[in-house]
Parts: structure tokens; sequence; C-alpha cells
């Protein structure tokens, strides 16, 4: 933990609610990095970024699959509100070919860029359906393509952005037939 | 499915469609298709064998070897993975599509766009 490591805690750190007090922590664990960082000698830009990167990092172990899948794509926990369009049809009669399109919209002149596009199917053997990157060239964050849903589920779209901030959406979808083969490997077992 | 046992096909050709032409800033549309059965490895064929992963698990973009758009494709993507993206240019080039396999065996297209 960052907490204990850190140099000089500050013996009059304000109490907790039974540890369940969540913003008054993070927000005495930023001060405090940044007090230590600009002791040493650091940017209080530099530290300033340290700080928000320990941030994003969930201070619990509370991470469901589809976040847990997340985190390993883009490295981060909690997303920021913003503009990301996921287009799926709400009822899907065959899951074994979906069309789908991500967009992320630009916004006021020098708004911040999508960098990639994350999609999960979290229902399917392997949720992960693409990550996509774009560049300079692609002119819009935009994807189109089709996907295999299993069965019934949560569609979940990632878009991370150049700031290093990320956004998420979702969109339900009804599937009257599963793709990926599921109905020919026989019923799996739901937790 | 009866065949299941049948050899995988090669790669096969390719199809995309871009712009042979478009105006220098303007925000164009490619679309790539590619023909390939993306066995997810979850399957099993008609004598109850599993059938082993082989699927497309990159997809990459370039406009005259520069980065344009690219792919982790994983199982999920339904088979002959269709992408459509966007692009926008300031003069003319060459778009080069590039699919690569499970194993490492790949297939490319290309095409000219002119801008004016």
């Amino acid at each position: 933990m960052v907490r204990s490591s850190l140099p000089g805690a500050a013996p009059d750190r304000r109490p907790t609610a039974g540890g369940f007090d969540a913003p008054v922590d993070m927000r005495t664990n930023r001060r405090r990095l940044l007090d230590s960082g600009i002791a040493l000698g650091a940017t209080p830009a530099f530290v300033g970024r340290l700080a928000r990167a320990v941030e994003a990092v969930p201070r619990t172990a509370t991470l469901d699959a589809t976040e847990a899948t997340i985190v390993s794509h883009i490295g981060r926990a909690h997303p920021r509100p913003g503009p990301l369009s996921l287009d799926i049809a709400p009822i899907a009669e065959n899951g074994s070919s979906v069309p789908v399109r991500l967009h992320v919209p630009d916004e006021e002149h020098g708004s911040v860029r999508a960098l990639s596009l994350l999609l999960l199917a979290p229902e399917n053997p392997d949720p992960t359906v693409a990550v996509w990157h774009f560049s300079s060239l692609s002119g819009s964050a935009s994807v189109a393509t089709r996907i295999r849903l299993a069965r019934s589920q949560r569609v979940v779209a990632v878009a991370v952005m150049a700031d290093g901030s990320w956004r998420r959406t979702e969109r339900a979808v009804h599937v009257n037939i599963g793709g990926c083969g599921i109905e020919n490997a026989g019923p799996r077992d739901d937790p | 499915m009866s065949d299941g046992a049948a050899l995988p096909p090669p790669l096969a050709q390719p199809r995309v469609k871009v712009p042979e032409q478009a105006s220098a800033g303007e925000l164009i549309t490619l679309k790539s298709l590619l023909r390939h059965r993306m066995d997810s490895g979850n399957r099993i064929d008609g004598s109850g064998h599993p059938i082993p992963r082989l699927i497309i698990n990159r997809f990459i973009a370039t406009f005259d070897d520069e980065l344009l758009f690219s792919a982790i494709v994983e199982p999920s993507t339904a088979e002959n993975p269709f992408f459509e993206f966007t692009a926008r240019l300031t003069r003319s080039g060459t778009v080069r599509f590039l699919w690569i396999e499970d194993g490492g065996a790949t297939v490319s297209i290309e095409r000219t766009i002119t801008v004016t």
C-alpha cells in the first residue's frame, strides 16, 4: 500500500469512518504523495500525474470480471464520464454475427482525442471481442464490425482517451440463437 | 457439420472497399472483409472432437507505411472478420491492409487513393 510506505505519515490524519470514507482517504493519499514528492525535488506536475495514477488504482479488490478484463487491457479501473456511442440492435436473431458500431464523437475544438476502443462481451467464453487503435490519420475514432454473442448479455464498450482517461458504455442485447458454437458444446454451468 | 476434420482453407483473397479519389482533409470510410472461419477453439465437430482455435488475431492498415488503424482481434469477433473505419488524408498514397492468422500466416491487399 502506498499509504504505509510514504515518508512522514501525518499523525493528525483525518479519521475515516471505519475505513469506509474513501474520498477523504484518497485526498489524504494524494495530498501526502504531493507533499512527499515535492519535498524530494520532483516537479509538481509530475507528482500530480503520479497522484492521479494512484487514485486510479481501486482501493479495494472488488473488481468484477468485466472490470478486471478492462484493467488487464488498459490498466485503469474507474471511468470518467464522456460521450461514447455503442450502436447494436437490442435483439439479435442469430448471435453468430451481430453488427456493432462504436464511435467517440468529436467535441468542441481542441478536445481530447480517442486513442483506442475496446469491446467486451462479458458472457462469452472469450469476453474480449477486439481492441482497435486509431492514429492521427484516422480522422475519427469510429469502427464497425460484427461480433459473436453466446447468449443474451450487456455488451461493454470502452474508449481510451489521449489524456489517459477512459469512458465506458453498455448496451443490453437479447440473443435468440447463441453464437460461438455454444449450442453444440452443450450447456455451460452458470455460476 | 460433419466436415469438421477437414483442413482449414488457406487465407483467401480479401475484399476491401476504398474510394479511388478523395479531397484533402475529407473524412473517408474504408471497409475490409476476409473470408475466414475464425475457429474460436470452443466448438466441437460432428464426431465430438474439439476444433482447435484458428483465428485472425491482428488486422493492420497502413498508409504509405505509416500506421493508420490496427486491431487486436479476439475469438468473439464473428467469422469473416469485417472492419469499417475512417481516414482523413492530405496527400495521395497507398493503403495496405494486412491480416495475420494464428501461426503467423498473412494476407494483404493494397489500394491507391488519389487525393486532390
